[in-house]
């Protein structure tokens, strides 16, 4: 493995629901290496999606640690969270969200405004992410035009526009057929590959997670 | 966020959304309209209630005569107003017009064909029109140009025509006074001077040439702009004849009540309008707030995804703010031209032209109050989808 990315120690997760304590993840750990493709399996409510949400900052651990390239980041304010998954982390949520009524060009251009990049260098960046997952040709469509695996790839390529260091994907392939998944799941690999940028991808489906370099299955967290 | 993208993906976002947004936008529009028409034209329309009410009740005319004199048996009183005094009187701010009159002591007697009838006669100049707000009810008034030339034509009253004529289609024949043929050129309305329908009107020039036992020009009639101006030029009137004829003191006579009722009136039609036109401005505001309410609702999602790509809660809060802002200004925008177009339609209508400065005032206090009612509208939505939680918004069905 190369040298680890983002390390999670020991982590728990419970929710209050009717006074009482439901655990969603439990003492769960795990470590991923720049570059390294992560995928989590499990069945449903077995806490993947929440682990997700806990790598991206979206939710706070009950217990445990989280370090992103040596850094606590469980130490930062909301500001500098926002800051952490701006210039840190891709993110392909299911069902590939984009902003409806948006074309192609303003969906991926979206971090880029975020992240105040400079306007003249934003039109070049956009094209090389779209020509990475060869929707060039669509950069001025409206996203309700697109297909779901289009929809798919203007998500992978609105994650990759920031060069993060991480994406992380929530049932990327969940609505694609068969032919639509391996393209993304290629795509995946060639940015892994290409630009030493790590994935982890919550999946159910077996095909999608052998991909990986590595597989964790979690089972009831 | 730079400012530049802000304004781009608001304005973006509200012109996207503009099916929506119509209704709401409409009020707004109409609202800052009104309040432009209202601002600006509300002193033109209140000369012209003014100049209406004028014809009821004189609400802003004022009568000047000198005060009598204190010896008691003096026999005949020569005092007049001069020239110069009338000149100054007319210079004094919100003062329209001022008419000198003169009267004939006693009856003339005026003859026309067989008929012969005594009436009342006054010598007046063309103010004394304008400043009792009367009109013709055939042919015309005494005009300027029959005071500079002191010609031989006289205006009467309609019972004046009746009883020389038989009728009041009289213009062109003419009467017999002291041996002067005067030609009569109009009858007088009945409604603007009801106490002089046995009156003949001369041109104040004509009368003194041409008929004895003329009174000197001692009686004045003063038209101020509005009813606003009446007060102020009470005050100023005895300083300019203190000025310039020294020791004629005088009385001043104007309808205190009807003026206080007047502006009552207007006050409370003006209030009413102004309310009205606010309360309109303030459903806009409500309507901009439901709407980015229910657009916080119906975009959560995109919230959630917004801050999963990196939005910081400032930069959600100033996008939803600057959204309700932008359709507020745009809005006002487009009410602002209306209500310039208003103001010129009504302008022309009621041929006044209302000062510019007004009219920019009105623009201005039109565009700040949009823009509060943006910010005050949008400020709780925006507030509420800055601090939405990701993992809510992004699992929100």
């Amino acid at each position: 493995m190369n040298s680890p990315l983002l390390e999670i120690n020991s982590i728990t997760k419970s929710y209050q629901i009717a006074g009482q304590d439901v655990v969603v993840l439990k003492q769960f750990s795990m470590t991923v290496g720049k570059g390294e493709m992560v995928s989590i399996m499990g069945p449903s409510g077995s806490g993947k999606s929440t682990l997700l949400f806990i790598l991206g900052l979206f939710l706070s651990p009950t217990a445990g640690t989280y370090s992103f390239d040596n850094r606590d980041v469980l130490q930062l304010n909301r500001k500098e969270q926002a800051g952490f998954r701006r210039n840190e982390i891709g993110f392909v949520l299911q069902g590939a969200d984009l902003l409806e009524n948006s074309t192609v060009y303003e969906n991926v251009e979206y971090p880029l405004i975020y992240a105040q990049s400079k306007r003249s260098g934003r039109q070049k960046r956009i094209h090389e992410v779209l020509d990475q997952v060869k929707l060039s040709h669509r950069i001025h469509h409206s996203s309700n035009q697109l297909s779901g695996g289009e929809r798919q790839r203007v998500a992978i390529a609105r994650a990759l526009v920031n060069h993060p260091s991480v994406i992380l994907a929530d049932e990327p392939t969940g609505q694609l057929d068969r032919e639509n998944s391996l393209q993304v799941m290629n795509y995946f690999r060639a940015i892994a590959e290409q630009t030493e940028t790590s994935l982890v991808i919550v999946t159910h489906d077996q095909q999608v997670a052998e991909f990986c370099d590595q597989i964790i299955i979690i089972d009831r967290g | 966020m730079r400012k530049s993208d802000l304004i781009r993906i608001s304005g973006r976002q509200v012109f996207r959304q503009y099916r929506k947004n119509i209704g709401v936008a409409m009020i707004i529009i109409l609202g800052t309209a009104g309040l432009i028409m209202v601002i600006t034209m509300g002193r033109s329309i209140e000369q012209n209630i003014s100049s209406d009410l004028e014809i009821i009740g004189n609400a802003t005319r004022i009568r000047v005569i000198f005060k009598p004199p204190e010896t008691i048996g003096a026999i005949q009183d020569n005092r007049e107003f001069s020239d110069r005094v009338i000149k100054e009187i007319t210079r004094i701010t919100g003062i329209e017009a001022v008419a000198g009159i003169i009267r004939k002591r006693g009856y003339v007697r005026a003859t026309s064909g067989e008929r012969e009838k005594q009436f009342e006669c006054l010598g007046v100049d063309h103010s004394f029109w304008h400043i009792h707000g009367s009109t013709s009810l055939h042919g015309t008034l005494i005009t300027a140009a029959d005071v500079r030339n002191s010609k031989l034509v006289c205006t009467i009253g309609q019972r004046v025509a009746q009883e020389l004529f038989g009728s009041v289609d009289v213009v062109g024949k003419f009467i017999r006074i002291e041996n002067n043929l005067i030609e009569v050129t109009g009858v007088l309305d009945t409604i603007s001077m009801p106490d002089k329908v046995r009156h003949i009107f001369l041109p104040i020039t004509t009368a003194r040439k041409r008929l004895s036992r003329m009174s000197p020009r001692n009686r004045l009639y003063i038209r101020c702009s509005s009813w606003d101006d009446v007060l102020p030029a009470l005050r100023q009137i005895p300083d300019v004849l203190e000025k310039f004829q020294p020791g004629d003191e005088v009385e001043l006579f104007f309808p205190v009540e009807i003026l206080k009722r007047v502006k009552a009136i207007a006050f409370g039609v003006k209030t009413f309008v102004k309310l009205a036109l606010i309360s309109t401005l303030f459903l806009g505001g409500f309507g901009i707030w439901n709407i980015m309410m229910m657009s916080v609702r119906a975009r959560t999602r995109e919230i959630g995804l917004k801050k999963a790509i990196g939005a910081e809660d400032k930069d959600i809060l100033v996008q939803f703010l600057a959204e309700a802002v932008l359709l507020s200004l745009s809005a006002s925008t487009l009410g602002i031209l209306l209500g310039w177009a208003g103001v010129s339609l009504t302008a022309d209508i009621i041929n006044s032209s209302p000062p510019q400065e007004l009219f920019w005032f009105s623009v201005l206090i039109g565009f700040l109050f949009s823009l509060f009612l943006g910010v005050a509208a949008g400020i709780v939505p925006a507030i509420k989808a800055s601090r939405m939680e990701v993992v809510t918004a992004l699992r929100y069905e």
